[in-house]
C-alpha cells in the first residue's frame, strides 16, 4: 500500500513545527485536534454560530442518500470544517463478498466530502444477504486475522487509501477465541496495513463485561497506527455495561484517555454522542475537558 | 465452526433466539444466553426505531402496544438487505394491506402508505426544478406538444380516510379524530421544494390531469380532458396554463420536453 497513503508517516512538517511536542517519534500521523460527531440536531447551530470545534465525523450512511436536507447540510458545513468520515456497513469481518455496490457509493461520497481519513469497525454487520445493523463481534483466532486482513487490503486497494479500523464494544466471548481482543485487534491491523481508530469507551466496556485490565489493552496498541481516538458514554448496568453513547464521558474513561495520551503521543479525539441530546454547550464542555487532558499531558501547544 | 457458520448462527439466535450459537459462547457470571440477549434485544430495538421514525402517526394511531407488536411481525417477515436504514420500513404499507387483523383496518394501510411518501419525497435526489423563464422560452408553436417531467420528490397519494387531519392532529400535538371514511376518493400531492416536504389536495380536475400528465400527456391533451370540466372552450386553455403555473412555481416540474 506504501504509495497510496494519503497519510504518509513521516509527516515531516508536523514534527518540524512541533505540533506534537516531546513526541516527535511516538506518532507521526497527522493531528486534527479536538472534534465532534455531526449530527442531525445540531446542523442549524453549527452553521449559524460556527463553534470553535476543530473538525467533524460524519456517520457515512446517513449521507448515501440521493438528496435533500442531508446532502444539503453536509456541503454547507464541510465549507467551513475538516472532516472525516465514519461508516458502519462495510462488514469488513463478515462473509458475504464485500459489497461492491455500497463500496462505490462510499467511493463517490468520498469524492464530494474530501475527507482526512475515512474508517469503519472490525466487526461483522450482516450475513446470508441481510443487514443486521449492529457492529457483531468476531471470534479472535487466526481464521479471522486472515480473513479480515485479505478484505481490507481489498478495500484499501479498490479505494486507493488506507482505512482506519475501529474496536467494537462487545458483550459475548466465543470459545473459538485464543487470543485476547487486544492482540487480535494489532494483529489484524499489522497484517493488513491499515490505521486505528481507538475507542477508547469500548476498550473500557469490554473490560467491563470481560473481566480485563483496560490498561493492558492500551499499553499494547501499536502506538505508530493510531490514528483517531473515540470518547463516548455508556449505560452502567453494574454487572455488565452497554455501549450506548447516550451520556457524558465518565471518570474511569476521562482517566483511561489520559493514559492512552501519555502511551500515543497527541492523536486527533472526539466525542461520540448519538441519543439523549443534550444542548451543544454541554458536548463543548466534554470537547474542552479532552483539550485540558491534552494540554495536562503535553503542555500548551497540543 | 468456521467464521461463516459461526455468522450464520449468531444471525439466526437475531431472527429468532433458535440457534445452536449458545454452546460457543462463554458462561460466566452472566449466563451465555443472557449475553446473546444484548444482542438480540438491541437488533430489535434498533429496528423498532426506525419504523417509529417512519410512521409517527401510525404509531400514535395504533398505540404503543398494537404498534410494537406490528413491528416485530414486520421485522419477522422483511428483515433488512440495505446497508441504509432509510429503505427498511418500506414494505410496510403493503404489509398492513395483506395481513390479519391489520387488513380489516384498511385506514392503517393507507397512513402508512401517506406516511412513506413523505419519507421517499424526503429522500428523493436534488434534481433542480424549472422556472417559469424557461416556459417564457418555449415557441408558441409547441404548446400543444409539450409534456411534463415531474420532480423525483413529486408523488400522488389516492385515499379515502380521513388520513391528512389525523396527520394534522399528529403534528399539533392534539388527540387524533378517530378513523373516518370519506364519500369518495381524494387526492393529494406530496413533494420537497426548499428542503421542506410539503402535501396539498388537488381539485377534481387537477387530479385528473396531473395523472395524465405524469403519464406523459402532451399540452393539448390536457385541454381536451378540461372539456369534460369546464363548458366554456374559451376558459380551457386558462385553466390549463393556470394549473402549470402552479406546478412550476411549487416546484413540482423537472422538465418541460417538446
Ligand atoms: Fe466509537
Amino acid at each position: 500500500m506504501g504509495n497510496k497513503r494519503v497519510v504518509e508517516k513521516n509527516d515531516v512538517v508536523d514534527s518540524m513545527h512541533g505540533q506534537r511536542p516531546g513526541n516527535q517519534d511516538a506518532n507521526s500521523l497527522k493531528f486534527l485536534g479536538f472534534g465532534l460527531g455531526l449530527r442531525t440536531e445540531y446542523y442549524d447551530i453549527i452553521l449559524e454560530q460556527q463553534p470553535k470545534v476543530d473538525w467533524f465525523e460524519i456517520l457515512t450512511e446517513n449521507y448515501m442518500v440521493d438528496g435533500g436536507k442531508p446532502l444539503y447540510y453536509l456541503d454547507a458545513i464541510r465549507q467551513h470544517y475538516p472532516m472525516v468520515m465514519h461508516g458502519v456497513s462495510l462488514s469488513i469481518g463478515g462473509t458475504d463478498p464485500l459489497d461492491m455496490q455500497y463500496l462505490a457509493h462510499l467511493k463517490a461520497l468520498v469524492q464530494r466530502v474530501q475527507p482526512c481519513w475515512i474508517s469503519d469497525h472490525l466487526c461483522w454487520t450482516g450475513q446470508g444477504g441481510h443487514n443486521l445493523h449492529d457492529l457483531l463481534p468476531l471470534p479472535y483466532n487466526e481464521e479471522a486475522i486472515q480473513h479480515v486482513a485479505n478484505r481490507v487490503t481489498q478495500v484499501q486497494d479498490y479505494l486507493g487509501r488506507q482505512i482506519l479500523l475501529e474496536n467494537v464494544s462487545s458483550y459475548v466471548t466465543y470459545s473459538h477465541s485464543d487470543m485476547s481482543e487486544w492482540e487480535f485487534y494489532r494483529a489484524v491491523v499489522e497484517e493488513a496495513d491499515c490505521l486505528m481508530l481507538l475507542d477508547i469507551n469500548n476498550i473500557y466496556v469490554s473490560a467491563r463485561n470481560h473481566h480485563f485490565d483496560p490498561l493492558d489493552y492500551v499499553n499494547a496498541m501499536p502506538k505508530d497506527r493510531v490514528q483517531q481516538i473515540h470518547l463516548a458514554g455508556h449505560s452502567d448496568h453494574g454487572e455488565y455495561v452497554i455501549d450506548t453513547h447516550d451520556h457524558p464521558v465518565v471518570d474511569p474513561v476521562w482517566r483511561l484517555y489520559e493514559q492512552a495520551l501519555k502511551c500515543f503521543g497527541p492523536v486527533s479525539t472526539m466525542i461520540e454522542r448519538d441519543d439523549r441530546f443534550p444542548p451543544f454547550e454541554e458536548l463543548m464542555q466534554e470537547l474542552t475537558q479532552a483539550r485540558n487532558i491534552g494540554e495536562t499531558v503535553f503542555g500548551k501547544a497540543a | 465452526m468456521n467464521l461463516k457458520h459461526l455468522q450464520h448462527s449468531f444471525k439466526s439466535h437475531l431472527f429468532n433466539q433458535e440457534s445452536p450459537i449458545a454452546e460457543h459462547i462463554v458462561s460466566d457470571q452472566l449466563s451465555s444466553e443472557f449475553r446473546l440477549g444484548i444482542y438480540a434485544n438491541a437488533y430489535a430495538t434498533r429496528l423498532i426505531e426506525v419504523l417509529e421514525g417512519d410512521y409517527p402517526v401510525l404509531h400514535s394511531l395504533m398505540g404503543e402496544e398494537a404498534f410494537l407488536e406490528l413491528s416485530r411481525a414486520y421485522i419477522q417477515t422483511h428483515p433488512s438487505t440495505y446497508s441504509s436504514l432509510r429503505w427498511f420500513g418500506r414494505h410496510l404499507p403493503e404489509f398492513l394491506q395483506q395481513l390479519q387483523p391489520y387488513k380489516c383496518q384498511p385506514y392503517l394501510a393507507e397512513l402508512a402508505e401517506f406516511e412513506w411518501k413523505l419519507v421517499d419525497a424526503f429522500n428523493a435526489s436534488d434534481q433542480p426544478a424549472i422556472s417559469e423563464h424557461d416556459v417564457a422560452r418555449i415557441p408558441p408553436d409547441k404548446w400543444p406538444v409539450l409534456s411534463l417531467e415531474f420532480h423525483p420528490s413529486v408523488h400522488g397519494f389516492q385515499y379515502q380516510w380521513n388520513v391528512l387531519p389525523v396527520w394534522q392532529a399528529h403534528k399539533q400535538g392534539k388527540a387524533l379524530p378517530p378513523p373516518e371514511k370519506l364519500h369518495q376518493h381524494q387526492t393529494c400531492l406530496i413533494w420537497r421544494q426548499n428542503l421542506k416536504t410539503l402535501f396539498r389536495t388537488l381539485e377534481p380536475d387537477e387530479t385528473q390531469l396531473f395523472a395524465a400528465a405524469q403519464n406523459g400527456a402532451d399540452f393539448s391533451e390536457l385541454c381536451e380532458m378540461l372539456s369534460d370540466w369546464i363548458e366554456d372552450a374559451e376558459q380551457i386553455p386558462l385553466r390549463a396554463v393556470t394549473l402549470l403555473k402552479t406546478w412550476i412555481s411549487q416546484a413540482l416540474v423537472a422538465d418541460i420536453k417538446y
